[in-house]
């Protein structure tokens, strides 16, 4: 079971910190396919925030396709499936497993070097920005 | 006279409450990798609440088990109040932890921490949880046999007329039995408890996760939470069985004896005896197992690591 932190303080709002962990958390595989999230109830009283910020996260997640809301079961992660298939699209939601490997070995090495998170996501960013897709 | 019967009460629960709570003491003691004064603090709230709930409990135990066995105007069967006394005890301590439960503090602070999952009522309760319903199962399957096989009275079992030897005819019957008269209300209790126990167990999975405690030591608190409420129930609930299995053994065992004594049936009563005989002995093992879950599941639960997901978000 991962933790999802929020900080009250961060400029981000609360709704965006929860999409942006429970998406990381899908795509470095901590969560799978069919893993039920905590009913947004639950999680709000965890949290100790309103539940229609835990219903607006839930909400953006099940517009992009992470996670599906149903009645019976609540609110699950959804299985994989290519972002690009109904537009046709080269591009796809759901990276591939040496991408999320190469992610914790990057991540690692970053540790091993000393650098905090700030900085390493400087060097993701500016990695990206180097290769920007047409 | 009486303040010596009072004395002697009061000893019946003060000295079982200081030797839970120096055991509880003992087992909230610092430790090499303790999640440092949060997590004490949280270990030490928990520890309380035991120790509360324990001396309620054992007041209310004391309480129903000096009451007069027989009451001729009330009582439907004398010992009944003490026949109660497991699931009251059982009760008062669940009610106690349910309202410790919201003793615990709000979330608090900028950065607050839930997990990522789910909850539930059998995850957090585990085998515990498990053990408490089979014993819950087969003490309503004891009181529901014994209610059907006891005599006319509901306090005795007894044997139809049976052929001798020598062809006379016998019938007779042994007593205490826990027929109808004490099942009934025993078999309400039981579902009180399972009801009560299940309750102040969702109290335990909803409390939300304690600030500035580590992840692994909040599950730990949780779980030892959890432990030890079942641990109390499964003392009473044991207790409950084993003491329904004794008295319907001996009965069904001393019906049996006298069937084998009057020369007649031997067979029958040779079979009773063993029967009678069989309940006994499981009924005392049981009580033993819980006792000694019971005292196990005091123990303070060991922390686990747990997956944690950090994403600029949180930053």
């Amino acid at each position: 079971m991962s933790d999802l932190v929020v900080s009250l303080a961060s400029p981000v709002p609360v709704y965006e910190q929860i999409r942006a962990q429970v998406a990381a958390a899908v795509a470095v595989g901590t969560l799978r396919p069919g893993d039920r999230l905590p009913a947004s109830r639950d999680l709000a009283r965890d949290l100790g925030i309103a539940v229609g910020t835990v219903q607006r996260a839930y909400g953006e997640l099940e517009a992009a396709g992470v996670v599906v809301s149903r009645r019976r079961t609540g609110t699950i992660v959804a299985p994989p499936s290519p972002a690009g298939a109904a537009t046709g699209s080269s591009v796809t939601s759901t990276p591939p497993a040496e991408i999320v490997t190469g992610a914790h070995a990057l991540v690692a090495a970053a540790r091993d070097a000393g650098l905090d998170d700030d900085a390493l996501l400087d060097v993701v960013r500016g990695a990206m920005a180097a290769n920007r897709a047409p | 006279m009486s303040a010596v019967v009072v004395l002697v009460g009061m000893a019946w629960v003060v000295l079982p409450a200081i030797l839970v709570g120096f055991l509880l003491l003992l087992t909230s003691r610092r430790r090499t990798d303790d999640g440092g004064d949060p997590a004490r603090a949280a270990h030490r709230h928990e520890a309380l609440m035991s120790w509360v709930a324990f001396a309620m409990a054992a007041a209310c135990a004391v309480a129903l088990v000096a009451q007069p066995v027989v009451w001729p105007d009330w009582a439907p069967a004398p010992g009944l109040l003490q026949a109660m006394a497991p699931f009251s005890v059982a009760l008062v301590f669940c009610t106690v932890r349910a309202i410790g439960e919201r003793t615990w503090p709000r979330p608090a602070g900028e950065v607050r921490a839930a997990p990522l999952g789910r909850r539930t009522v059998r995850s957090v309760g585990g085998p515990r949880l498990v053990v408490v319903l089979v014993t819950a199962a087969l003490l309503a399957v004891t009181l529901v046999a014994c209610g059907i096989t006891a005599d006319a009275s509901g306090r005795a079992y007894a044997t139809g007329p049976v052929t001798l030897a020598d062809g006379g005819v016998t019938t007779g019957s042994s007593g205490p039995y826990p027929g109808w008269p004490y099942g009934v209300p025993m078999l309400l209790g039981l579902v009180a408890t399972v009801l009560a126990t299940l309750v102040a167990l969702r109290a335990v999975v909803r409390r939300p996760p304690l600030h500035d405690v580590p992840a692994p030591h909040d599950d730990a608190v949780r779980a030892t939470s959890a432990a030890r409420l079942l641990g109390a129930v499964q003392v009473c609930l044991g207790v409950a069985l084993a003491g329904a299995l004794v008295i319907a053994g001996s009965a069904v065992r001393s019906r049996g004896e006298s069937l084998v004594y009057d020369g007649g049936a031997v067979q029958l009563g040779a079979t009773l005896g063993s029967v009678g005989q069989a309940a006994v002995v499981a009924g005392l093992v049981i009580a033993v197992a819980s006792l000694i879950a019971g005292f196990l599941a005091a123990r303070r639960r060991p922390a686990r690591p747990r997956t944690v997901v950090a994403t600029p978000a949180a930053a």
